[in-house]
């Protein structure tokens, strides 16, 4: 009989914490909710070559396609988004255009759990192998660049009371990991310092951005938004010389540190959950190349049709 | 004596021991006749061990690469450890016995056939290093010897030769400079010392009689004290020999003839000027005084040797001084490879018909000047550019008088002298006759073939980057291009292996591939024989550097170049240097970069010389004359 009662008692107080936790929260929507699952982790913008498009091996003087299909992997949609060849020998390979832009792509959801793509083609022609040179090998990067974002949410305990760690059932975690929220920026770090004083105190959110991506972030990474329980929160990068509120990212430096502020209201301890949201432009390189060859070296068994 | 346990058992099993009675005395040996053959063996061996030292390690060198030079080596290291064997039971008292020749075999099959491996090592250590105590115990509780105790230093004393062995084979040398420097004066040391002589008279006897015995004496200190002096010089390491294990004999042998070659001097040579040099008043400074006679015999090795001028002369100090102008351009030398996507060259192969060659004939003196003899060349080209080819082709007979030490030649009449393809791959047969001349006798027939107007060209690659980048992104973006682009020698010009090739580049510095803008960009070329005959004409070369502005557009192209006699060789050709004055708008300041591709051609006479011998024996009546 005991038992019985400490067990549906056991029962009686999870189900009242889940109540609580969920009723707590301060923001976030359905769509939130829903989307949970797909802004977590690294998502990139997979760019890749078609199938023979160009072929393995390209005969002096033809036409052929370069075809890039770009595919959004993030959780977050890609604008203003571009395609560039560069490095090709246009002796050898000629192309109509060495960069192309592409319409926006809709980042992973749940009306599109694949991410959206986009092929792009690149129409080029081959010029004459060199005397009698058996081929022509022109290594080439594939730069991609766009510009996106990524939202950070996540409930926080926040306990103005250093000595009282469990005086409303939430416990403040002082410092935090995360995998990523889905895209090639992230939040991978979160330390929370709180200040107390007479009136509540301050809470202060010491967050790591760092790129998780194989590109770089270019230019400035800007905070869109900055909530504490649904409200304005006030936060700033700081970079090597000063408190701003956007950072540029560097090419060999490529994270940064973002530290928000607010005031602490009332003495007990209490969930609340932080948001925020940035932007950022990025681009990525990937080495391809182009081979030339000369017919007249292939021999019959050589010959393969790859 | 029958044994006592023989007994209750058949005949047939009976078991007979005899034992021998006790030694009073080794048998005496006649000191005097061991001392003389020693003398003998000893000189003997001095006077082959010299000549494999200053001839015949070479020789077999040269004339059947490594293996011709070890199996000298190993011949020496045999002949060497008997005779050191032999000096060692008749003057140190110490037995010849079949472990020392393990030690030697043993230290061949680790060295040869593990090829010094730490592996290879500890097999040889646990045989070898073990043998010795093996007999030892064996000895002392087996066979109850009490005499034995001399064994292990006995058989470690005949290491020696294979001491001398890796000396001999620069192998020493070379695990010294891997490890820590030697000087010059050292290594020197190393390299001229005659270590093979010199284990003959290390193994001279050292109590001999008269006036051999007083030579002998004289040569072994010198010797120990040579010894003494190589190994104490080098830095003693504590470390040493802690994880390491021998180079190569290939590797050793290779060094030593760098070493050498770097040079151009004579082993004696050299240690006669590091002697000169250390006890010369004048000289304070004896390793530059060493620099600068080698420096100088080096110039004079050039000019003598390869340009054959006689020493003295104003044509050999004009030399002198050409070579040292040369070498200073040598410092802005323009490099190149051959191309690798280009695996047919042209080329040209001289073939004689092994059966329809008349080489050794012998000619009735009725058919003198009927124009019997014929000797046909077969000319085979390859041509894979399909160029229009033109040969010239003309031979020579030529007598050596031996005793006038002189040569008489003549010219020989072709069948045909001119040819032209354009084939990709032709061959066509000369003959050559000697005309109203008669033949008697060895003569060597020279064929000469010029090629005129060959065509050759070679490429350049070079990325050009905007400039006004941030010092990261300019760093972020030069990583990027070499990656790419400049593997390696890719930032070489590439030119086809033909007979010669034409090398070019550009930019600051002039072999560095990335250009951000114009300023201090030089452009220089050169060309190169590589073939085995000589360049004689340069009609024409043409830099194409379409857009670019130069100050001296004799760098970009030039007609009928001169090239003067002594180039003929393999020397380098200098083209005209320039300085890039404005490069084409589209690669000053690319948005991202540009990589672009630059050409050079060459068109040149080339001339190529084919040699046999033949002989020609008249004959009158049956008998030859």
């Amino acid at each position: 009989m005991i038992l019985k009662t400490l067990k549906l008692s056991s029962i009686i107080i999870i189900l009242t914490s889940l109540l609580l936790l969920s009723g707590c929260s301060g923001g976030g929507s359905v769509d939130d909710a829903t989307a949970h699952n797909f802004k977590q982790g690294v998502g990139n913008l997979a760019v890749r070559l078609l199938p023979n498009a160009p072929p393995d091996k390209i005969y002096p003087e033809s036409k052929f396609k370069i075809v890039v299909e770009v595919d959004n992997q993030m959780a977050y949609d890609a604008h203003n988004g571009q395609v560039s060849i560069w490095g090709l020998e246009d002796n050898y390979f000629l192309l109509d255009t060495e960069q192309m832009a592409f319409d926006t792509l809709v980042g992973k959801g749940l009306l599109t759990p694949l991410g959206d793509k986009s092929y792009l083609e690149f129409p080029a022609i081959s010029g004459k192998i060199f005397q009698n040179a058996e081929e022509y090998i022109n290594p080439f990067y594939l730069m991609t660049e766009f510009d996106s974002e990524i939202e950070f949410s996540d409930t926080l305990c926040i306990n103005p009371d250093l000595y009282a760690v469990y005086n409303s059932g939430c416990k403040v975690d002082e410092q935090k990991s995360y995998p990523g929220q889905g895209g090639v920026l992230a939040i991978t770090k979160l330390e929370e310092i709180i200040y107390p004083d007479d009136r509540g105190g301050e809470v202060e959110f010491r967050l790591l951005l760092q790129n998780r991506g194989k590109g770089k972030i270019k230019g400035e990474v800007r905070l869109l938004s900055s909530e504490l329980g649904g409200k304005n929160i006030n936060c700033r990068f700081h970079s090597g010389v000063g408190i701003e509120e956007s950072v540029t990212f560097k090419e060999d430096k490529q994270d940064a540190i973002l530290t928000c502020k607010d005031f602490i209201k009332g003495s007990n301890s209490y969930t609340t959950t932080l948001y925020l949201k940035l932007a950022y432009h990025y681009e990525q390189e990937d080495l391809r190349q182009l081979r030339l060859i000369n017919p007249g070296k292939i021999t019959s068994s050589g010959f393969s049709f790859s | 004596m029958v044994d006592d346990s023989s007994k209750g058992r058949t005949p047939a099993q009976v078991k007979v021991v005899v034992k021998e009675a006790p030694k009073d005395k080794e048998p005496k040996r006649n000191k005097n006749s061991d001392d003389t053959n020693l003398v003998w063996s000893a000189l003997i061996f001095v006077c082959i061990a010299f000549l494999h030292t200053y001839f015949l390690r070479d020789f077999l060198y040269t004339s059947f690469g490594f293996w011709g030079r070890l199996s000298s080596s190993l011949v020496m290291l045999f002949a060497g450890a008997s005779l050191f064997f032999k000096f060692l039971e008749t003057e140190l008292n110490i037995e010849r016995k079949g472990s020392q020749w393990l030690i030697i075999v043993f230290f061949i099959i680790w060295y040869i056939g593990f090829q010094s491996s730490i592996y290879g090592l500890i097999i040889i250590f646990l045989t070898v290093g073990l043998l010795p105590l093996l007999i030892l115990l064996v000895d002392k509780f087996i066979l109850k010897k009490s005499e034995s105790g001399g064994i292990i230093i006995s058989d470690w004393i005949v290491a020696l030769p294979i001491i001398i062995f890796l000396l001999d084979a620069y192998v020493i040398q070379t695990l010294f400079s891997n490890y820590f420097p030697l000087t010059d004066f050292v290594n020197t040391f190393f390299r001229t010392m005659p270590w093979w002589p010199l284990l003959g008279i290390i193994s001279l006897p050292s109590k001999g009689k008269g006036a051999i015995g007083l030579l002998a004496i004289i040569a072994k200190w010198v010797g120990i004290f040579a010894i003494i002096f190589a190994f104490i010089i080098p830095y003693i390491n504590p470390d040493f020999g802690s994880e390491t294990v021998l180079p190569g004999l290939e590797e050793a042998y290779q060094q030593q003839k760098e070493d050498i070659d770097k040079f151009d001097t004579k082993p004696m040579q050299e240690l006669g000027w590091n002697l000169g040099c250390i006890f010369s008043v004048k000289s304070k400074d004896p390793q530059a005084c060493v620099e600068e006679k080698k420096e100088a015999a080096r110039l004079e090795h050039i000019c003598t040797e390869e340009q054959g001028h006689k020493k003295g002369t104003t044509a050999y100090n004009k030399c002198i001084e050409d070579v040292k102008e040369a070498e200073k351009r040598q410092s802005t030398k323009v490099k190149g490879i051959n191309d690798p996507t280009i695996k047919e060259p042209t080329n040209v192969k001289f073939s004689f018909g092994k059966k329809s060659f008349p080489s050794d004939v012998y000619l009735h003196s009725e058919n003198v000047g009927k124009d019997f003899l014929k000797y046909p060349v077969t000319l085979e080209i390859e041509n894979p550019r399909k160029e229009n080819i033109a040969v010239e082709v003309s031979c020579k007979f030529t007598k050596k008088n031996y005793k006038l030490n002189e040569e008489q030649s003549f010219i020989g009449e072709m069948n045909e002298q001119q040819w032209r393809t354009s084939l990709e791959s032709d061959s066509r047969t000369f003959s050559c006759s000697p005309g109203d001349e008669v033949l008697d006798g060895t003569y060597t027939l020279t064929y000469t073939t010029m090629f005129k107007g060959l065509k050759t060209s070679s490429r350049l690659d070079r990325a050009f980057i905007p400039s006004g980048l941030s010092p990261e992104e300019e760093e972020s973006l030069i990583e990027k291009i070499s990656k790419a682009h400049f593997k390696g020698s890719d930032h070489f010009s590439k030119a086809p292996s033909d007979f010669a090739q034409i090398f070019f580049a550009f930019g600051n510095p002039i072999n560095y591939p990335i250009i951000k803008d114009d300023s201090g960009l030089l452009l220089s070329a050169n060309i190169q024989n590589s073939g085995r005959g000589k360049i004689t004409a340069i009609n024409s070369y043409e830099i194409l550097l379409s857009g670019f502005t130069v100050d001296n557009n004799d760098c970009l192209y030039g007609r009928n170049y001169f090239v003067p006699k002594e180039k003929y060789g393999r020397a380098a050709i200098y083209l005209p240097q320039c300085a890039i004055t404005n490069i084409p708008s589209d690669l000053q300041s690319p948005l991202k970069y540009e990589f672009k591709e630059f050409i050079a051609n060459l068109n040149y006479d080339y001339v190529l010389e084919e040699t046999t011998e033949i002989k020609v024996q008249l004959v009158s009546g049956g008998v030859i004359q």
